[in-house]
């Protein structure tokens, strides 16, 4: 597990030959990507909690945990559905366990930007923002590109098919949202119907 | 159980809990402050409290019918306009006594007037309907009113009536009118009525949208279109200084401003362009209907402190010259405290409030509580430049009310002037200004690495020079070891030499010595 998990720090630098050998050489795994994705959680409640004044969004102190938990959860699971559904139509090699791993992996830089900048945001003043501008974005770009090669690999595209895959993929996590709402919109709807027949059926007797 | 003696006990003692826990002298409205990251509101005390209505029975001058606009001058004289009758009451400052009243007579007929303005010496009345303004003496002694009549105005008046509502006059004697009907500012007359100049428009906000249609519309399409004009002013209001504090109602409903005008028109308030007065959110009545402030007044106080009534919700809001919101008072309602139409707000010089009802027709006079005065304290010592005692103030003041950010940045602020740097970031802290929170970090920064710079410099330097010395030894021993060897090799050669036999003519032919590699 150990080396399954130090191995993300050589997939981030070579995404090409690091997510091939994950799938293929069998260097990454399933659980270790959930405890990158368990570390990368954690480290945004961290940031939520421990970023100093100047730049911490949730100031004065009402950090929703449960809320930052969520976003970080969502945002991978969201993505890694959307993908296997649409790559299964467009002839992806990959399975749902390759998408995980190698998405899971792909969080890495992300977790180094959420540290850094919960550091520097303690030390930085308001007109040094830069910095922490910078290491954020970077993280971003970097993670996003390699959410890009690990579709790249796993499913075996050319880079076009890629970047529209990826650009499909969003648009299916807007549907499976939208879906879902719709769905809880429904069971209120008739949890509330049953509750209001109950209450009525009281009232009688 | 428990027995009834105790039960008895417990309800007596309940019940003088809850009278002394009755606030005495409350106030009939909300007191609250706005904070201002997030735009929550926060209670807080209240800074003036109703005190007395004053209406026509209790000046014993007859009910006042649908008063519209009332001042009072620098001494605390009380005028009040009472458009109905047609006639101008004015109050001695005792706030009892009636000084003397301007009636109508005949020509003069006032019914309807909207604005009144008083200064060292004279009085003017805005006769609204009548397109004319009336000009008397300040001490009113019955002699008949000057009339102005506007000449060469700009607009045609046939289109256009001249309806002028409110007005200030500055020094020079010329007049700054707000005209009903007119948007391109106020109408500055002379003081013989000769038209110079419209004063002060009111900025027009266009978004995004509108400018992109701008850009590609034809001029036929241009011409076509709604076009966005400037509001128009409610009020006008003359402060200490000869500035002209200026009310409108909002752009699109929600963000009515105050404006501080020079007399040349330019707003000279510091505040940028997302800063909201009034309230920060509008009061949802019914479905289609969202009211948001409305200011229809203005009155200036010291120091640049200025309030604006609230038509929508009757509120009054004092701000200080930064735009900070002081305090809030008054509501909608029928309680002594609350109005059913306000139409006039007067700052008095004991630095209370008198608000005119125009519905009931009285005015209710406000004071100051202690708090209030607080804050009117401290504001007075920070124009003045008294630093340590206004940061006395806010201590005061943060005692009443935890709330108050406006006076944790106060004793930040007196805390970075002493140098205190790591106290002043926390007051910042909690006063939620990021701004001066990182000018504090700064100094603290510089303060914190100024000696851990040095002390960590100092560190690496003792390394390196150990590491040296290290090093140094190391090379000692190391050539000890070699020149240990050179000589042992070399006593060892002699020995050879010795057991060698000797040649005559040994010499030329040895053997190189043997020198150290």
């Amino acid at each position: 597990m150990a080396g399954k998990l130090k191995y993300a720090l050589y997939v981030i630098f070579h995404p090409f030959k690091g997510f091939w050998d994950i799938k293929h050489e069998k260097r990454g795994s399933v659980p270790a990507a959930l405890v990158l994705l368990g570390i990368y959680v954690l480290t945004s409640v961290l940031k939520g909690r421990y970023s100093g004044f100047l730049f911490n969004e949730y100031y004065p102190g009402v950090v929703n945990a449960s809320l930052i938990i969520i976003q970080s959860v969502m945002i991978y699971l969201l993505w890694c559905i959307a993908n296997w559904c649409l790559t299964t139509l467009m002839d992806g090699e990959g399975g749902f366990k390759d998408i995980v791993t190698a998405i899971g992996y792909c969080v890495t830089p992300l977790i180094f930007g959420n540290i850094a900048s919960t550091v520097l945001s303690n030390v930085v003043l308001l007109k040094e923002s830069v910095f922490i501008t910078y290491i954020d974005v970077v993280c971003i770009l970097w993670t996003g590109f390699l959410v890009l090669c690990a579709t790249l690999v796993v499913h075996q595209y050319t880079m076009l098919k890629t970047v529209a895959t990826s650009l499909l993929t969003v648009v299916g996590m807007m549907i499976l949202v939208f879906i879902v709402l719709l769905c809880v919109s429904l069971v209120q709807q008739m949890l509330g119907f049953v509750d209001a027949v109950y209450k009525e059926f009281t009232y009688r007797l | 159980m428990i027995s009834a003696k105790i039960r008895r006990i417990a309800c007596i003692l309940l019940a003088a809990v809850l009278c002394g826990a009755l606030p005495v002298g409350a106030a009939p409205y909300y007191s609250y402050t706005y904070e201002q990251r997030t735009g929550r509101a926060l209670s807080a005390p209240a800074g003036v409290v109703p005190q007395k209505k004053l209406d026509g029975d209790s000046l014993a001058v007859g009910q006042l019918n649908d008063p519209s606009d009332a001042v009072c001058d620098s001494e605390g004289n009380l005028y009040i306009l009472d458009s109905g009758n047609s006639r101008v009451i004015g109050v001695a400052a005792d706030l009892e006594t009636v000084q003397f009243i301007i009636e109508k007579s005949g020509e003069i007929d006032f019914t309807g007037a909207q604005g009144l303005f008083v200064n060292e010496e004279y009085l003017y009345i805005a006769d609204t309907d009548h397109a004319r303004i009336l000009h008397y003496p300040r001490v009113y002694d019955g002699t008949p009113p000057l009339v102005i009549e506007p000449k060469n105005l700009l607009f045609d008046t046939a289109e256009q009536p001249f309806r002028p509502s409110k007005l200030v006059v500055d020094e020079m004697n010329r007049l700054y009118i707000v005209c009903t009907g007119v948007f391109e500012g106020l109408v500055q007359l002379d003081a013989e009525g000769e038209f110079i100049s419209y004063v002060g428009a009111n900025r027009v906000k266009t978004n995004l949208l509108d400018q992109f249609w701008r850009l590609i519309a034809t001029r036929e399409q241009y011409d076509a279109s709604k076009k966005y004009i400037p509001v128009e002013f409610s009020n006008v209001c003359l402060d200490e200084e000869g500035f002209i504090f200026s009310t409108a109602r909002g752009q699109t409903g929600d963000d009515s401003t105050i404006r501080r005008l020079n007399l040349s028109g330019t707003d000279v308030l510091e505040v940028d362009e997302t800063t909201q007065m009034g309230d920060l959110y509008g009061y949802t009545e019914s479905a289609n209907r969202t009211v948001h402030t409305h200011f229809i007044d203005v009155a200036a106080g010291p120091h640049g402190c200025f309030a604006g009534l609230d038509l929508a919700m009757g509120r009054i809001f004092v701000y200080d010259s930064e735009c900070t919101m002081l305090f809030v008072f008054g509501g909608l309602g029928s309680q002594l405290g609350t109005f059913v139409s306000p139409s006039a707000l007067v700052w008095l010089p004991n630095d209370g409030f008198g608000v005119l009802d125009r519905r009931t027709g009285d005015l209710t006079i406000f004071q100051l509580t202690e708090y209030g005065e607080l804050l009117f304290s401290a504001v007075g010592y920070e124009a003045e430049g008294e630093f340590d005692a206004a940061a006395e103030d806010y201590k005061q003041i943060l005692a009443m009310n935890a709330n108050s950010e406006l006076q944790y940045l106060g004793v930040g602020k007196q805390l970075f002037r002493q140098g205190e740097y790591e106290e002043a970031m926390k007051y910042f802290k909690l006063a939620g200004n990021r701004e001066y929170y990182s000018r504090a970090f700064e100094q603290y920064r510089k303060q914190a690495l100024g000696v851990i710079i040095p002390s960590v410099i100092a560190l690496l330097l003792l390394l390196a020079l150990f590491s040296l010395v290290k090093g140094g030894i190391r090379k000692a021993r190391w050539l000890h070891g070699r020149i240990a060897e050179i000589e042992r090799a070399e006593n060892g050669r002699a020995e050879q030499q010795k057991d060698l036999p000797q040649d005559t003519d040994g010499g030329k032919t040895e053997g190189g010595s043997p020198h150290g590699g």
